[in-house]
């Protein structure tokens, strides 16, 4: 799967857009700067002190002022213009329109909802291509930023002001972005990883979101049922199907079937799980979930039922 | 040349000055000289730490998911740097420079408030060590300059994971700074209002006047925001007010208006003073007037002026409506304008002069050229929706280093190539200097220039590491490596300064062919400034001597005892 | 163009920037919460348009006592001092008593967002009243003792200072007190 993560590459609508505006704002940025560049160069060189040339003591020109006042205040004009026509196509007004997608923004992950479905899920996010998306963001606790750089724009999450953007994602692919607003100890670790996918490959993995899971039957995911209740895992995290409580840490309903595990820190496997069950805050130190103090075999047995969620 | 209208007896250099040799007379100086080395002295002292913490943080980024230092630490060191770099080192620099030199450059003896001068200083210091004091109780602030709400606004001094009292200590510490900055540019105002000679009109002070004086109208103006906002976040830790607690209808946005209010006129109060050093320098240099004398004056009150209007391009991803962007954005781009005005006319300057490449002027056309950079990338910022792709990246970074770096300390190190021999009466080291100049071209460039592509990759800033994703590992080897010369560079400086200071050679009363006021006198100047100003009849007095030197009679003979009333 | 009295024009410019954040928090959020209602029950409208009689007279007072100075006659510039720093006191007063009162009524500072900016603002006004008192009575005490202020202009620009004072109020007044009564 082809992985992006540059604003030169976008992968959405919108994204292109902004590189358009970016490719014009840096060719007049790079005219301008060739322009001081070359005058300064052959300015140090042809005037440059030499014996019997003394310098000549003009202080002053009107017409030349006029002039570079005038060119540059055209040339902010005509970016002004730039700017205001892109800001339209890319970010239209919300209106009426609901949201497909609300994401809340937590130190240090990301909570997902798709409201005409009813999945809820975190970290890692699907999303349909083709489609004109609108994306609704609040936070929790801090100010947060959501940035997918092949995505063009970013939007800071901030507490009490829900915020909007609009994604039309062009090509299916797995895009990787970043919070981009510090936010405290975890910040580094608050990664985003988003697979765009054909509207019918999406509708297939709502589906499945959908569904609660089944008790396990192998042995040792049975035995991690009773350490995931025991141990109160599900005062913060919920899974539909054995018990929503909990909202305060990621819902792990279908975990297993996630690449990465404390938003994009880790990828997802078995011995990771357990180093992460064993002892969260070297993984990502400053993470809320305190040390359970899991011991070797429940960790075996948690990390056997967590797995099979898929 | 001029040392006939210096009547006094004049010292090696300032170590030879019986008046400061005491270190009571440094204590209790109420000298804008000796003040402003304080300054100067001090803020050195925190410019060293604050490069070393930026040393300390490229090393952690020298690679993909080091894990050297911990996240915790990082986010100190990088909060610090950019608190120590804007607050104490760079600012009190360029106060110090305005406090030697505004008396100095129109004739007067020292400010009008000496008493208040000391106050500012003494208030810097103090608020600085309180705000280092808190490295002492392993928590200081953690989250940026800016220190958004709600991250700082919560007393999370229970959980140390989150913000704990380290806010405590750097609000109170700039509350102290602020008032000694406010304080300071009281001063210089009523000073330049105040104590020119009756011949020195107003157009006829030298730019680097105008210039601090803009500056300071926008200190006594930009800095109560930040006094307002400071008070405002301490209400909420330690009074349980709910200014920006979401929960209660409170809003996170009114601490980045009020921050920024501030933070924008403040980053024009870190450029102004080194406008002004480099409108003094380049004429010297290039052995003609300064091109545009009254554009230039006038530009910078524009300057001036929009730099109030444009803050909120700090806020064009937080969601707010389009029709506070589009003022925004216009203002942004406009700012721009008479910035360009100012670049021409330094070029227009230098063109048809007579350049020598003292280390001074080197300094200076590197600005030149690196300040334009650092424009042109905040103009693609003004484009809105561009921002919404780079801001909070290392695009934005790379942006304010070319301003502030590239800039603003590039003019510095010109002031002090140019001023060093009148401050301390030894001329810098030429050799030393120029091997610092290479040095911090090639380093400067070399780490900032890319971290450009670092933004575009995808690189967010404020992060302790980052994952091994295309282009990043290379992009921020390069950029660690070039910092170390940069780094040595400014070792070399250091060197210089303090080699030079008993090594150096004497200076005489004007090294350099100078033409405004403070040549006019001995290398150092003595305690009271001077013995006789000559008369002001331009913006260049000691070239009108000198040309009624070559024709006697065309000029009247120097007046008696400069002060005015 | 004297330096002394430039300096406290500054000086009250830069304070002015001060008040106006926090007007302007108090603005934004009063028209925004909901919480804005609550506050008329409890303001004293009537109460406290005495008190700023009180502090607007007290800007006359300041002005004629330094019409006394200036002409020298200090028994009366004295006085006029004197009335000046009462009303002022008086007013203090006053705004201290209703902070009694709103605290007997729960309204404090954590309450709400009435709560927070109101104490904020008025609070930063009281305090910024109470050293005028200072700097009145560092006048009177001087002139008293030793009978000379020190320059004329000392006289002056703390009489700017005191209509800043005063000024302040007179945007703070109708913004907090006047506003509820809609």
């Amino acid at each position: 799967m082809d992985t992006f993560t540059s604003v030169l590459k976008p992968v959405t609508k919108e994204g292109f857009d902004i590189l358009s505006s970016f490719y014009i704002v840096l060719g007049v940025a790079a005219f301008i700067f060739v322009i001081v560049a070359a005058l300064v160069v052959y300015a140090v060189i042809r005037f440059r002190r030499r014996k019997g040339r003394e310098a000549k003591q003009f202080s002053e020109n009107l017409w030349l002022e006029v002039l570079w006042i005038s060119i540059p205040l055209l040339i902010v004009a005509g970016l002004f213009i730039v700017t205001v026509r892109t800001m339209s196509e890319v970010n239209p007004p919300v209106l009426g329109n609901k949201p497909d997608l609300t994401v809340v923004a937590h130190q240090w992950w990301w909570e997902l909802h798709y409201p005409q479905s009813g999945v809820t899920a975190a970290n890692e996010i699907h999303l349909p291509v083709g489609k004109h998306l609108l994306l609704r963001f609040e936070s929790a606790d801090v100010i947060h930023g959501f940035w997918v750089p092949s995505f063009g724009q970013k939007i800071d999450v901030i507490p009490g002001h829900p915020n909007y953007i609009w994604l039309t994602i062009t090509r299916p692919g797995l895009y990787l972005g970043t919070c981009s607003s510090f936010c405290g100890m975890g910040h580094a670790h608050m990664r985003l990883r988003v697979f765009a996918q054909s509207p019918e490959d999406f509708n297939a993995w709502l589906a499945h979101q959908r569904q609660p899971v089944s008790p396990p039957s192998a042995v040792g995911a049975t035995k991690g049922v009773g350490v995931f209740m025991e141990k109160n895992c599900v005062n913060c995290h919920s899974i539909a199907g054995l018990m929503t409580r909990g909202r305060a840490a990621p819902d792990l309903t279908h975990v297993g079937s996630r690449t990465t595990l404390a938003a994009g820190t880790l990828p997802n496997t078995p011995e990771n799980l357990a180093k992460w069950l064993k002892n969260p805050q070297s993984v990502k130190k400053g993470v809320r979930m305190p040390d359970t103090g899991l011991k070797t075999d429940q960790i075996k047995y948690l990390t056997a039922y967590l797995e099979g969620l898929k | 040349m001029n040392s006939e209208i210096n009547t006094s007896k004049k010292p090696a250099s300032i170590l030879g000055v019986r008046e400061y040799k005491s270190l009571l007379s440094w204590l209790s100086s109420v000298d804008h000289k000796q003040l402003g080395i304080m300054y100067i002295t001090t803020s050195l002292m925190f410019f060293l730490a604050g490069v070393s913490m930026a040393m300390v943080m490229r090393t952690q980024l020298i690679k993909p998911n080091h894990h050297w230092l911990s996240p915790e630490t990082y986010n100190q060191v990088f909060t610090m740097h950019g608190t120590t770099m804007v607050f104490l080192a760079i600012m009190p620099m360029l106060t110090g420079f305005m406090v030697y030199f505004t008396p100095l450059m129109i004739g007067a003896r020292d400010v009008s408030f000496p008493r208040m001068n000391a106050l500012s200083y003494w208030l810097y210091l103090m608020g600085g060590i309180l705000i280092y004091f808190s490295f002492f109780t392993g928590d200081t602030l953690h989250a940026g300059w800016s220190a958004y709400a709600p991250l700082t606004s919560v007393n999370y001094s229970m959980n140390k994971y989150l913000v704990g009292t380290g806010v405590d200590y750097w609000i109170v510490g700039l509350l102290l700074t602020g008032a000694g900055t406010i304080m300071a540019a009281i001063n210089i105002l009523v000073t330049v209002a105040d104590l020119r000679p009756p011949d020195m009109k107003l157009t006829r002070i030298p730019l680097f006047v105008w210039m601090s004086s803009i500056n300071a109208v926008l200190m006594l103006l930009a800095l109560p925001a930040l006094n307002a906002a400071l008070v405002m976040l301490f209400m909420d830790r330690h009074l349980n007010a709910l200014f920006f607690n979401p929960a209660a209808g409170g809003n996170p946005l009114l601490w980045e208006h009020s921050f920024w209010f501030f933070g924008h006129p403040e980053v024009y109060i870190l450029i102004l003073p080194g406008f002004g050093i480099v409108s003094e320098v380049i004429p010297v240099f290039s052995r003609k007037p300064i091109f545009g004398y009254a554009f230039m004056a006038a530009a910078t009150v524009a300057i001036g002026f929009l730099s109030f209007g444009v803050w909120a391009h700090h806020m064009f991803a937080t969601g707010m409506n389009f029709t506070v962007y589009y003022v925004f954005a216009l203002s942004t781009v406009l700012i721009a304008v008479p910035t360009g005005i100012k670049i021409f006319n330094w070029i227009a300057t230098m063109w048809g002069g007579s350049i020598s490449f003292d280390t001074a002027m080197l300094f200076c056309i590197a600005f030149i050229i690196q300040f334009t950079i650092g424009g042109l990338s905040g103009v693609v910022f003004a484009t809105v929706p561009v921002d919404w792709a780079l801001t909070h990246s290392y695009f934005v970074v790379a942006h304010f280093h070319y301003t502030l770096l590239g800039g603003t300390l590039f003019t510095v190190m010109a002031g002090f190539y140019y001023w060093y021999p009148k401050i301390t009466g030894r001329m810098l080291s030429e050799k030393l200097g120029k091997i610092q100049f290479w040095l911090m071209v090639f380093g400067f460039n070399g780490t900032f220039f890319i971290l450009h592509f670092a933004g575009l990759a995808g690189m967010p800033r404020r992060v302790f590491t980052y994952p091994d994703l295309p282009h990043l590992a290379t992009i921020n080897l390069i950029s660690s490596l070039f910092a170390y010369v940069l780094g040595l560079g400014i070792l070399i400086f250091f060197a210089n300064l303090v080699i030079s200071l008993f090594k150096g050679k004497p200076a005489e009363d004007n090294p350099w062919g100078g033409w405004t006021l403070e040549w006019a006198t001995s290398s150092p100047p003595p305690p009271h400034n001077f013995d006789r100003i000559p008369p002001v009849r331009s913006i260049r007095p000691l070239w009108d001597l000198e040309q009624s030197e070559k024709q006697p009679g065309a000029v009247a003979p120097p007046s008696q005892k400069g002060e005015s009333a | 163009m004297n330096k002394i009295r430039l300096a406290m024009l500054l000086f009250v410019a830069s304070e002015a920037v001060f008040f106006i954040l926090l007007i302007v928090a108090y603005v934004v959020y009063h028209a925004t919460s909901p919480s804005a209602a609550d506050a008329s029950r409890y303001l004293d409208v009537p109460r406290t348009a005495v008190f700023t009689a009180c502090l607007i007279s007290s800007s006359f007072t300041m002005w004629l006592a330094g019409f006394h100075f200036r002409t020298g006659r200090r028994r009366p510039a004295l006085a006029w001092l004197l009335a000046t720093m009462a009303l002022g006191t008086v007013f203090l007063a006053g705004q201290g008593s209703e902070y009694v009162f709103l605290i007997s009524k729960d309204v404090i500072i954590s309450r709400d967002l009435f709560g927070t900016t109101f104490y904020t603002l008025t609070g930063f006004h009281g305090l910024h009243v109470f050293i005028g008192l200072i700097m009145l009575g560092t006048l009177f005490g001087l002139e008293l003792k030793r009978g000379v202020t020190g320059p004329p202009e000392a006289v002056e620009s703390v009489s700017i200072y005191w209509h800043f004072v005063d000024a302040v109020w007179m945007i703070i007044f109708p913004v907090v007190y006047l506003w509820v009564l809609r």
